[in-house]
């Protein structure tokens, strides 16, 4: 049987701000299970002595129109605000982003959304705070609220967490530890998955050669739950192979019992492939249902994980993934060589539940295509459809937030 | 779900010696007290920089910073600029890294610092690129694969990139000048920029100076010939990088050949480190007289402001050596104590791990406890000759330093005890 096809909507520029020169990056998306988007995104980047950053946002409804005539201020305070997150529970968007506004490290704020696009707390509230850095949050939804995990300096970069209910103050910052040991690293996702979460971090503290080639991996999974109220880490274990997760992913997950990690690697000599594992509801990984290519690259192993598309077609990251309609969708931005003629597309890849692949190798769905320049695929899943918010470059080299919607068909 | 968890085990790299290299390594003992001068005096201290171990954010307190640089150099008023990605941060002298120029993406694209475009490490050997810094408060780029060098300084009040020389059509033959953007450069590209803001840059096939106006460029001259395999067709050198030192002699490193170039003040170009040769016996040479000494596919140099010595590293020579710069005496290596050793084996050969041992005494190993110290990289150098270096994954990721633990990045600043001027 034929895969359904994958019928793109008009890509629209979503806040066109012809007063402000600053490029528009790293957006993110939240579906608010009734037919509104959320996307945020950074407007602006922290450059020395020129500028900063802002958090801004704007909703999209499911025919893709733009809500919004003028951006959410998110928060605009003085000094940057980068990386914004979101995510949608119990009739609230969550943003939470790392913010140098005391002037000597990042800090964890967020801030509360609702339906209506009316920012409950200007400027937002602060998650983390105090001496080093707290940076990087990844988020999810819990219940009545989020689950929100980021890094925490000290020396080395801890992992830490806070449920932050729909109202009311978040949590005190927790350590997220296991069997006595806390979790280094950065470079997080995290997904919820049943009850409980999934999250994904890169451990370069935990790199060793003596003990084997499987400790070079530094990819880590850890499968997350409510225990007494806190955070509780159930279980912990590397990433199936050296080539998952390499350069960071993301996960996508229905909220039910399988989550899917995507991400992007450099495998052997130079060529970019996006790679994925699936998880089951025990958070284990789901052996590879796919037929693949063979690949003589040292850890190269397709039991462990999956190649999403043909090698012979070069990505890179960020890669994008979200569950809905039925199925896994994944963007990857066919990697740009530095030759202005190339195409830009952003290329999709589905899977089923149960992680086989959708579409034939020599016909992945093209999810958008222009003569400029794209970057940065998001993705959130709706009800009957998936909106896409990706950066892209105008013809004076000019970025902004573009998006459109997806429907299988 | 499996249920292994690591607990935290500190790296070791060590791989073991066959028996005539273990045995030859044994001839190295008490080479330590075979120096005189400075270096001897001399203890390198190594603590954290930035690239945070497992990533952490763009930009704020450098030592918390993800990313790690492929190049650097440092300006007279304490800054850093630091080459990584497709941008192009500064770390002022408070600690605060921030991006200075680059969009992040490859391309061309003169004007506004945040809106440049660049190709680094494009069309160059195993991508490198380097970085000079100016008098003046410039930066300049080998952007390889847009066959330039740019410029990034500051003109009315705004950070700008523009194209100091290459983009043209003209070939130069020795001893001919051009302006610097009707010319075009050939294959890989290194900068080096002298105290008087002369700008010199090497090619494949030869050196070109630019006058400290940036109105004319001139080709030096080709490399010399006894930089090449004795049986090869004088050509190509594959430069990595380039720096210079406060008298206005400016360096170069190539690998394949493995060789150091120096470009003296009135324009000289000489051969004055790295034996060039196939000869495995050779090869295993360890240190010694600058061109008899062997570099193995040296990635990145810096030359010490007061003109002391050169440092080269990378590639397959894990560990900085040091070239007296006057030519006399010998190389040396530097060991996991923070000292100058001379090898008499190739220093490559007594890897060890990537831990650094301050306290250490004795022999070389296999005699004693010291090893080299693991560098996979040179970044650059500062404006009072700190050394920068980087852990690639396959050769360390990571570096444990005695009684002071886990360096928390992967990119580490190697301080001096004896530090020079500014160049």
């Amino acid at each position: 049987m034929a895969a359904p096809a994958l019928v793109a909507g008009e890509a629209v520029v979503v806040m066109s701000m012809p007063g402000d020169a600053r490029f528009q990056l790293n957006p993110a998306v939240a579906h608010d299970g009734k037919g509104t988007y959320l996307v945020v995104w950074q407007q602006g980047r922290f450059y020395h002595q020129s500028q900063s950053a802002d958090i801004l946002a704007a909703r999209i409804d499911a025919s893709g129109r733009v809500l919004d005539r003028q951006p959410i201020v998110v928060c605009n305070i003085e000094a940057s605000q980068e990386q914004p997150q979101v995510a949608f529970s119990a009739g609230t968007f969550l943003v939470v982003w790392h913010d140098l506004r005391n002037g000597r490290d990042w800090d964890v704020y967020a801030a509360r959304v609702n339906a209506d696009g009316k920012v409950l707390a200007p400027n937002g509230f602060l998650v983390a705070g105090g001496a080093g850095n707290q940076a990087s949050p990844a988020m999810a939804p819990a219940d009545d609220g989020f689950l929100v995990v980021w890094q925490h300096y000290d020396r080395h970069y801890q992992l830490r967490a806070s449920l932050i209910p729909v109202a009311g103050p978040a949590a005190p910052a927790q350590p997220l530890q296991f069997r006595g040991e806390p979790l280094w690293g950065g470079e997080l996702a995290l997904a919820r998955v049943g009850s409980g979460w999934l999250l994904s971090w890169n451990d370069e503290k935990a790199w060793s050669l003596t003990s084997g080639a499987t400790t070079m991996i530094t990819r880590h999974f850890a499968k997350l739950a409510i225990r007494n109220g806190k955070t509780a880490v159930l279980d912990v274990q590397r990433a199936s192979t050296i080539h998952v997760g390499r350069s960071g992913g993301r996960f996508a997950s229905d909220g039910g019992p399988s989550a899917l990690y995507a991400g992007w690697a450099i495998v052997g000599r130079g060529n970019r492939a996006a790679t994925a594992v699936l998880f089951d509801s025990d958070a284990s990984p789901i052996r590879n249902p796919n037929p693949e290519q063979d690949k003589r690259a040292s850890g190269w192993n397709t039991e462990r994980m999956m190649t999403l598309f043909n090698l012979n077609v070069p990505v890179d990251g960020p890669v994008a993934a979200v569950f809905g309609q039925g199925m896994y969708l994944v963007a990857a931005r066919e990697a740009y060589s530095g030759k202005p003629t190339d195409r830009n597309r952003l290329l999709g890849a589905r899977l089923t539940p149960a992680g086989v692949r959708i579409d034939n190798a020599s016909a992945w769905p093209v999810l958008h295509e222009s003569p400029h320049r794209i970057a940065s695929p998001a993705l959130a899943g709706g009800n009957r459809h998936f909106l896409l918010a990706f950066e892209q470059e105008d013809a004076a080299g000019r970025r902004q937030i573009w998006a459109k919607t997806l429907k299988a068909e | 779900m499996s249920r292994r968890y690591p607990l935290p085990v500190f790296p070791s790299a060590r791989l073991t010696c066959p028996l005539p290299i273990r045995l030859a390594l044994a001839l190295i003992a008490a080479s330590a007290a075979a120096f005189a001068g400075d270096r001897q005096a001399e203890r390198w201290r190594v603590t954290d920089f930035t690239g945070a171990l497992g990533g952490g954010p763009d930009g704020g307190p450098v030592a918390q910073a993800g990313g790690i640089p492929y190049a650097l150099c440092g300006d007279a008023g304490g800054n850093l600029f630091l080459a990584q990605g497709q941008f192009i941060d500064v770390v002022t002298p408070d600690g605060m890294r921030s991006h200075l120029a680059g969009s992040g993406e490859y391309g061309f694209r003169d004007g506004a610092a945040h809106q440049a475009e660049f190709r680094l490490g494009l069309n160059s050997y195993y991508g490198a690129h380097n970085l000079a810094c100016g008098p003046d408060g410039s930066v300049y780029v080998t952007d390889g694969g847009n066959r330039r060098i740019r410029r990034i300084h500051r003109a009315q009040g705004q950070w700008q990139v523009d194209s100091w020389a290459g983009g043209g059509s003209r070939r130069l033959g020795p001893g001919e000048s051009a302006p610097p953007n009707a010319v075009v450069f050939s294959g890989t590209l290194a900068v080096a920029v002298t105290p008087q803001g002369e700008v010199t840059i090497a090619d494949n096939f030869g050196a070109y100076r630019m006058t400290a106006d940036g109105r004319e460029i001139r080709y030096l001259a080709r490399w010399p010939a006894s930089a090449f395999y004795s049986n090869a067709r004088p050509g190509n050198l594959n430069v990595m990088m380039g720096d210079a030192d406060r008298a206005g002699n400016v360096y170069f490193v190539s690998r394949t050949p493995h060789a150091v170039i120096r470009i003296t003040p009135a324009g000289q170009v000489q051969h004055v480190a790295g034996r060039v040769t196939r000869d495995k016996a050779h090869q295993l040479a360890g240190d010694g007289p600058p061109l008899e000494a062997f570099f193995n596919t040296p990635t990145s140099i810096a030359a010490q402001p007061d003109g002391s010595a050169v440092y080269v590293c990378g590639g397959d020579e894990y560990d900085i050596r040091r070239i007296p710069a006057d030519g006399t005496g010998t190389t040396a290596t530097l060991m996991q104590n923070g000292q100058w050793y001379q090898a008499s084996v190739h220093p490559n050969k007594s890897r060890g791990p990537a831990v650094v041992k301050p306290g250490a005494k004795g022999k070389l190993k296999p005699d004693g406890d010291l090893t080299i110290l693991m560098v996979s990289h040179l970044l650059g150098r500062d404006a009072q000759g700190n050394l920068y270096g980087s852990l690639n994954t396959w050769s360390g990721m990571t570096q444990y330093v005695e009684e002071e633990g886990l360096l928390g990045t992967r990119a580490f600043r190697l301080q001096r005890s004896t530090p020079g001027g500014n160049p």
